[in-house]
C-alpha cells in the first residue's frame, strides 16, 4: 500500500523516530519563540498520531473529508442535507456543534476503529446511552445514504469563544485527508479562516472550498472575488462549490442548493483512482512539511538551549565578579588598614603580644578560656579581621545576587522564571547570609591548621606554642595580608614596623620561602570556601533554570529525524 | 450636570497625581495615554456624544448607518470587506453657532475625514455617529482603524449578526478588555431578519450570556435588522437616551479611569507606618555607618592621643622620654593634627559595610510593600547607599575635634613638677657641694629637719612629691582620655548620622510618603461619584 503513495516502507520507521523526537520536546523557557514551539510541536505530535502514522500503515481506509469552517457557516446542515438524516444537530445558538460527528458507509465502519485514525478521541455510537457532546469524544454514525469509500467528518468551529472547539478543529482538519472548507458570503473575507487556508496550502492539503449561504443577489460578485482570492493566497487549483441561500425544509436545505457539493462527493465516490490521488497528495504534503516542521521545533529547541547558556551565563558572570572583589580585596591588603592595623598595633603596643611571647602565658590563657567557652578566644585582632571579612564577603554574595536578578529581569525568560519563584532572588538567601560567620571562622582554623602542619620539626613546634596558638594565628593572617599584596612601605611604617614585624617573626620561625607559600595556601583557601558560599547562593537561581533547560540532544535528534524522512523518501 | 464634570476633573487631577508618584513608569504607560486622552476629549465639544458602530465585516455596520443617517452615504455591498475608511455623520447640535466648528475640531481629533452634516436637528441632536471598518477581516489595515477608533469613541455599538455573535476575535479581542466599560457599551444583533421570532429571543439570551462572561452583563443587546427597518426605533431611542444626556463623553472617560485604576489597584497593597521595627532598623542603620566610618577607632586614638599629650605634659619629668618613644596613635590611623579623617579601612571594605547596612535598611523598610513599589524603593536606596562612603568621609573629615586639645591644668600640674623638680635639684646641688666640701674636710653648718639634713629632705621630698603629684595625676588623666573619647565619638558621629540621614533615610522614607500619597491617590481616582 505504501507503494501507492510512492513512499518508501523506510518513511514509516523515520517518521516513527520523528514521532518520538517531537514528542520527547520540552519547551519550559518562556523565549520569543516559545509559543508557537509549543503550539508546533502539539500540531506535529498530533497529525502524526492522528493522521500520518495511521495513513502509512494503511492506506486502503476510506477517504476521510472534513467539514471544517467558521461558526454559524451551515457545516451540520450541510452534512445533513448531503446524507439526507439528522446526523449533527444544526441550530441558530453559535458554537452549534461541539464534539465532532464521522459519518459513514457502514461497509466502511471497520476501517475507523480505536486505534485508526485520530486514535485519541472515543468512538461513541451516535444514538447509544453514552453522553456524546463531551470533550474528547468522537460520535460515529452509519448511514447507508453516503456512497461507501469516503467519510464525512463534521467537525466543530475554528473561531467561536469557544476554545475547545477551535483546537479540536484544527486537529481534525489536520487528520483529514480532504478539507471541504465552508464559509459564507458574510464571512469569507475572516482573518482566521485563511490562516488555515494557508496552513492547508504549506501542507499541500487536497481541499474543496464551500461557499454557503450565498444571496441569490450576491452571487457572482462574491463568488468571483472568493476564487481572486484563493488565486492570490496560491489555491488556485481547489474546488469551489457554491450553495446559495436557501429557506431551511426541516432544518435541511434543498437538494438544488446542494447539488454542486453532492457531485463532487459522488464523482470521488465512484472514482476510486482519484480518491488515491487525493489521499496520496495530502499524505506526500504532510510528509514533506514534516522536515520543515520538524526543523522548526529544533530551531524553537535550539532558541531554548541558547537563552539557558544566556541565562547561566548571567549567573557565573556575576558570581565570578564577585568572587574577583573579593580576591581583589584579600590581594591589595585592604582588610588589614584601618581597624586590624590599629588593634594589630594596640596588640603589639601595649606589650600584650611581648608579654604573650616571652611568658608563654598565652597557651595557659588559651587553655583556661577554651575550657571555659569551648572556643579558641579571639584576639582583638581577629575579631576586627573578622568583621572586616563578614563585611566583605556578605556584600559580595548580596552583590552577585543582586546581579544576577537584574540580567535575568533584563531577559523575558528570565523574568518569567524569577516570577515563577514567587519570592525576591535579588537578595542573598538569608541561609547564606548566615553560614558567613561559620566560614570564616572555618578559614581561621584552616590557617592556624596550616602553620602547626607546616612549621612541622619540633624546635618550631615549641616555639610556635609559645606564642599561644592566638597569637600565632593574628601573626599569620596579618603577615598573609600584608605578604600577599601588601602594604605600601609607607603604611608598613604609618602600622609602626608591625606588619613588617610579624612578618619577619614568621620568616624566623618557618623561613621565607615557607611563610609565602604559606600566604598563597590561606589565600586559596579563603576563596576556595567562599566560593562553597557562591555556589549555595547561585543554587537559587539555577534550581529554577535546570528543570527548564531542553534535554541535551533533543534538537540534534529532531534534525537526525527530518533528514532520515527526507532520505527515506 | 456640573457636578459631574467636578467630579472627573478630581479623578483626573488624583490619576495625574499618582501617575506622577508612581514607582516606575512602564507601570503607569496606560494611565498616562488615558490622561493624554481626556485632556484632549474633554476640551473638544465634550457635550457631544461620539457613538462608534464596530463590527465584524459583513454585519451590517454600514446598512446601520445609512438607516440612521436615512441617507445612501455609505456604500453597502454583498464583497468583503466593504467599508475600509471611518466615516462621520453630525447632527446640528442645538443652538450653539459655532457648533460645526467644534464639531469640526473634534473630528480632526477623530482623524475622520469622510464627514456628513446632517440637517434635521430633530431628537438625536449632538450626536457624530462613526461608522467603523470591520476587525476580524484579511485587511489588517481595518483592524488597526477599527482598534484606534474604538478607543476614542464616547459610545460604542458593536454590531453583531446571527453567524458571528459568538466568533472568538470579538470576545476574546475586543470584549474582555473592556470589560470595565459596560455603561459606554451597547451590543446590536443586527440582521435579525435571518432568523424566525423565537430563535430572535434565543439568541439575544445566548448572547447576553456570552457578555456576561465577559464580565458585561447587563450591558444593553437591541435586536435589529437593518435592512427591513425592524428595532430601529429601539435602537435610536437607546441612542437618544444616551445623546440627550451628553454626559457620554463624561462617561467614556470615567469608564477609562476606572480601567486603569484598576490595574493600579495592586500598587497600593498595605500602607507602611512607621513603627518600633523600622525606628530600630533606622539606629542599626546609623550604628553600623559609625563603626563603618571607624568612629570607635578614631575615638580611640583620640584618647590615646591624649593620654600620650598628657605623659608628655604632666607625666613625672624624668619618664617622660619613655613617652617619646611609642608611636602616634592618631598618625597611625592618619588623622591630621587639627582634623579627623576616616581611618583608611580599605575603601573596599568600608563601601562593603555601608552597602551591608543599606540593604538591610531596605529590607527593613520595604518587607510587605507591594512588588513595584518594594522593587523601586530598594533599588533607589542601594543608589543612594553609593553616595555614602564619599559623604561620610566628607562629614568625618569637616567634624571638629571638640574641647582645647591641653587642657589648662596642664600647664599647672607641670609647673608643679617643674617646681618639685627644682627642689629636688636644688636638694641635689647642695648635697653634691656638701659632699665636696666634705672632701676637702671644711663641715660647714646644715641645718636639720628632724633626723635628715634639709638638702637630703629637699632631694628626697622633691622626687617623691613629683612622683606622686604623677601617681596622683594618672586617673585624672584617664578620666580626660576617657572624656576624649566620649567627645570626639559624640562630634563624629554626630556628623556620620547626619549625613545618613540626609543622604538615605530621609530619601528613603520620602519615597515610603510618596507610595502613601500614590494610594491616597488611586483611591481618589477610583471613587466614583
Amino acid at each position: 500500500m505504501t507503494a501507492d503513495a510512492g513512499l518508501s516502507p523506510h518513511v514509516l520507521s523515520a517518521v516513527r523516530e520523528m514521532r518520538e523526537a517531537a514528542f520527547g520536546v520540552r519547551l519550559d523557557l518562556d523565549t520569543a519563540g516559545a509559543v508557537a514551539g509549543r503550539r508546533l510541536q502539539g500540531e506535529l505530535v498530533g497529525q502524526l498520531d492522528d493522521y500520518v502514522l495511521p495513513r502509512l500503515e494503511q492506506q486502503g481506509a476510506p477517504l476521510l473529508v472534513v467539514v471544517g469552517g467558521s461558526t454559524g457557516a451551515g457545516k451540520s446542515t450541510l452534512v445533513n442535507t448531503l446524507v439526507g438524516v439528522s446526523v449533527s444537530p444544526a441550530g441558530v445558538l453559535r458554537p452549534t456543534t461541539r464534539s465532532p460527528v464521522l459519518v459513514l458507509n457502514p461497509a466502511d465502519a471497520g476501517w475507523f476503529g480505536d486505534d485508526r485514525l485520530l486514535p485519541g478521541l472515543i468512538r461513541v455510537l451516535a444514538g447509544g446511552r453514552d453522553p456524546v457532546d463531551r470533550a474528547g469524544v468522537l460520535q460515529v454514525t452509519t448511514v447507508q445514504t453516503l456512497p461507501s469509500g469516503l467519510a464525512l467528518l463534521d467537525a466543530p468551529d475554528i473561531d467561536s469563544v469557544v476554545e475547545s472547539n477551535r483546537e479540536l478543529a484544527r486537529q481534525l482538519l489536520a487528520a483529514a485527508d480532504v478539507w471541504l472548507f465552508v464559509t459564507t458570503a458574510a464571512r469569507y473575507a475572516d482573518a482566521v479562516p485563511w490562516e488555515l487556508l494557508r496552513v492547508a496550502r504549506e501542507r499541500s492539503t487536497a481541499l474543496a472550498v464551500v461557499l454557503d449561504r450565498v444571496p441569490a443577489e450576491a452571487l457572482t460578485e462574491v463568488s468571483d472575488h472568493l476564487r481572486q482570492l484563493l488565486d492570490r493566497e496560491g489555491l488556485a487549483e481547489s474546488e469551489l462549490l457554491i450553495v446559495p441561500e436557501a429557506q431551511l425544509d426541516g432544518g435541511r436545505l434543498p437538494d438544488t442548493a446542494v447539488a454542486p457539493v453532492r457531485h463532487w462527493i459522488d464523482a470521488l465516490a465512484a472514482d476510486a483512482g482519484a480518491r488515491a490521488e487525493l489521499m496520496r497528495r495530502t499524505l506526500r504534503g504532510a510528509v514533506d512539511s514534516l522536515q520543515v516542521r520538524a526543523a522548526s521545533l529544533a530551531g524553537a529547541v535550539e532558541e531554548q538551549e541558547r537563552a539557558a547558556g544566556e541565562l547561566g551565563g548571567d549567573l557565573d558572570s556575576a558570581y565570578v565578579s564577585a568572587r574577583s572583589i573579593v580576591a581583589r580585596e584579600v590581594d591589595d591588603g585592604t582588610l588589614l588598614r584601618g581597624e586590624v592595623l590599629s588593634r594589630w598595633q594596640e596588640f603589639l603596643g601595649t606589650g600584650q603580644f611581648m608579654r604573650t611571647v616571652e611568658s608563654g602565658m598565652g597557651r595557659l590563657r588559651d587553655r583556661i578560656t577554651s575550657a571555659f567557652t569551648g572556643r579558641a578566644p579571639a584576639s582583638p585582632v581577629e575579631e576586627a579581621l573578622e568583621n572586616n571579612l563578614e563585611a566583605l564577603l556578605q556584600d559580595a554574595v548580596e552583590r552577585a545576587a543582586g546581579a544576577a536578578a537584574d540580567a535575568w529581569s533584563g531577559r523575558a525568560e528570565g523574568r518569567r522564571l524569577l516570577q515563577a519563584a514567587g519570592q525576591d532572588l535579588s537578595r542573598a538567601a538569608r541561609e547564606t547570609l548566615a553560614d558567613i560567620p561559620g566560614v570564616v571562622r572555618a578559614w581561621q582554623a584552616d590557617v592556624l591548621e596550616l602553620v602547626t602542619a607546616e612549621g612541622g620539626d619540633r624546635r618550631r613546634v615549641a616555639r610556635l606554642a609559645s606564642y599561644g596558638v592566638n597569637g600565632a594565628g593574628s601573626l599569620l593572617i596579618v603577615g598573609l595580608f600584608a605578604h600577599t599584596g601588601g602594604l605600601t612601605g609607607g603604611e608598613v611604617a604609618i602600622a609602626g614596623g608591625t606588619a613588617a614585624v610579624s612578618q619577619r617573626v614568621l620568616e624566623a620561625i618557618f623561613g621565607d620561602q615557607a611563610v609565602r607559600t604559606l600566604a598563597d595556601k590561606a589565600r586559596e583557601g579563603l576563596l576556595t570556601r567562599f566560593d562553597e558560599v557562591l555556589a549555595a547562593d547561585s543554587a537559587r537561581f539555577r534550581a529554577l533554570l535546570e528543570p527548564a533547560v531542553p534535554l541535551p540532544g533533543t534538537a540534534a535528534r529532531l534534525r537526525a529525524a527530518a533528514r532520515a524522512v527526507r532520505a527515506a523518501q | 450636570m456640573r457636578r459631574a464634570r467636578a467630579d472627573l476633573g478630581q479623578r483626573i487631577d488624583a490619576l495625574s497625581r499618582a501617575v506622577e508618584l508612581a514607582p516606575a513608569d512602564d507601570l503607569v504607560a496606560a494611565a498616562r495615554t488615558v490622561l493624554a486622552r481626556s485632556a484632549a476629549r474633554r476640551s473638544l465639544a465634550p457635550e457631544r456624544t461620539v457613538v462608534a458602530l464596530a463590527g465584524g465585516t459583513g454585519s451590517g455596520k454600514s446598512t446601520l448607518f445609512n438607516r440612521l443617517v436615512q441617507a445612501d452615504l455609505a456604500p453597502t455591498g454583498v464583497r468583503r470587506p466593504m467599508t475600509s475608511r471611518s466615516r462621520a455623520a453630525v447632527w446640528p447640535s442645538l443652538g450653539d453657532k459655532d457648533d460645526a466648528e467644534d464639531a469640526a475640531r473634534l473630528l480632526d481629533w477623530l482623524e475622520v475625514r469622510d464627514r456628513h452634516w446632517v440637517d434635521s436637528a430633530a431628537e438625536l441632536a449632538g450626536l457624530v455617529l462613526i461608522d467603523l471598518p470591520d476587525y476580524d477581516s484579511t485587511v489588517a489595515e481595518h483592524r488597526v482603524e477599527a482598534e484606534r477608533m474604538a478607543a476614542v469613541a464616547d459610545l460604542l455599538v458593536w454590531v453583531v449578526d446571527p453567524q458571528k455573535y459568538a466568533d472568538a476575535a470579538l470576545h476574546e479581542r475586543y470584549l474582555r478588555p473592556l470589560a470595565s466599560h459596560r455603561d459606554v457599551m451597547m451590543v446590536v444583533l443586527n440582521q435579525a431578519d435571518r432568523l424566525a421570532g423565537s430563535e430572535v429571543d434565543a439568541c439575544v439570551r445566548h448572547l447576553g450570556r456570552l457578555l456576561a462572561e465577559d464580565g458585561l452583563a447587563g450591558a444593553p443587546v437591541v435586536a435589529t435588522s437593518a435592512v427591513q427597518g425592524a428595532g430601529l426605533d429601539a435602537l435610536c431611542g437607546a441612542l437618544v437616551g444616551r445623546v440627550r444626556t451628553t454626559r457620554a463623553s463624561v462617561e467614556r472617560l470615567h469608564a477609562d479611569i476606572d480601567a486603569v485604576v484598576a490595574d493600579l489597584a495592586p500598587l497600593c497593597g498595605p500602607v507602611r507606618e512607621g513603627g518600633r521595627r523600622t525606628r530600630e532598623a533606622d539606629e542599626g542603620f546609623l550604628a553600623a555607618l559609625e563603626r563603618a566610618a571607624g568612629v570607635p577607632a578614631v575615638a580611640a586614638a583620640a584618647a590615646g592621643q591624649y593620654r600620650r599629650d598628657a605623659q608628655r605634659s604632666v607625666g613625672w619629668p624624668l619618664t617622660r622620654w619613655v613617652a617619646r618613644l611609642r608611636p602616634d596613635p592618631l598618625r597611625r590611623v592618619r588623622v591630621a593634627a587639627a582634623r579627623l579623617s576616616v581611618p583608611t579601612a580599605g575603601a573596599g571594605i568600608q563601601r562593603a559595610q555601608i552597602a551591608n547596612a543599606v540593604r538591610d535598611l531596605a529590607d527593613a523598610h520595604t518587607s510587605g510593600l507591594p512588588d513595584g513599589w518594594g522593587s523601586a524603593v530598594r533599588a533607589q536606596t542601594d543608589r543612594q547607599g553609593n553616595e555614602l562612603p564619599a559623604a561620610l568621609a566628607r562629614a568625618v573629615s569637616e567634624a571638629t575635634p571638640p574641647g582645647p586639645r591641653r587642657p589648662r591644668w596642664w600647664a599647672g600640674a607641670r609647673a608643679v613638677h617643674t617646681l618639685f623638680l627644682v627642689v629636688a635639684a636644688a636638694g641635689a646641688v647642695w648635697l653634691a657641694t656638701l659632699a665636696v666640701l666634705g672632701y676637702l674636710r671644711l663641715s660647714p653648718p646644715t641645718p636639720h629637719l628632724g633626723r635628715l639634713t634639709l638638702p637630703t629632705v629637699l632631694l628626697i621630698g622633691g622626687l617623691v612629691a613629683g612622683l606622686l603629684v604623677a601617681l596622683l595625676l594618672r586617673p585624672v588623666v584617664a578620666w580626660g582620655a576617657r572624656r576624649r573619647r566620649a567627645a570626639v565619638a559624640a562630634s563624629l558621629s554626630a556628623a556620620v548620622r547626619a549625613a545618613g540621614r540626609r543622604h538615605v533615610l530621609v530619601p528613603l522614607s520620602d519615597r515610603l510618603d510618596d507610595q502613601r500619597r500614590f494610594c491616597a491617590a488611586v483611591q481618589t481616582a477610583a471613587r466614583r461619584r
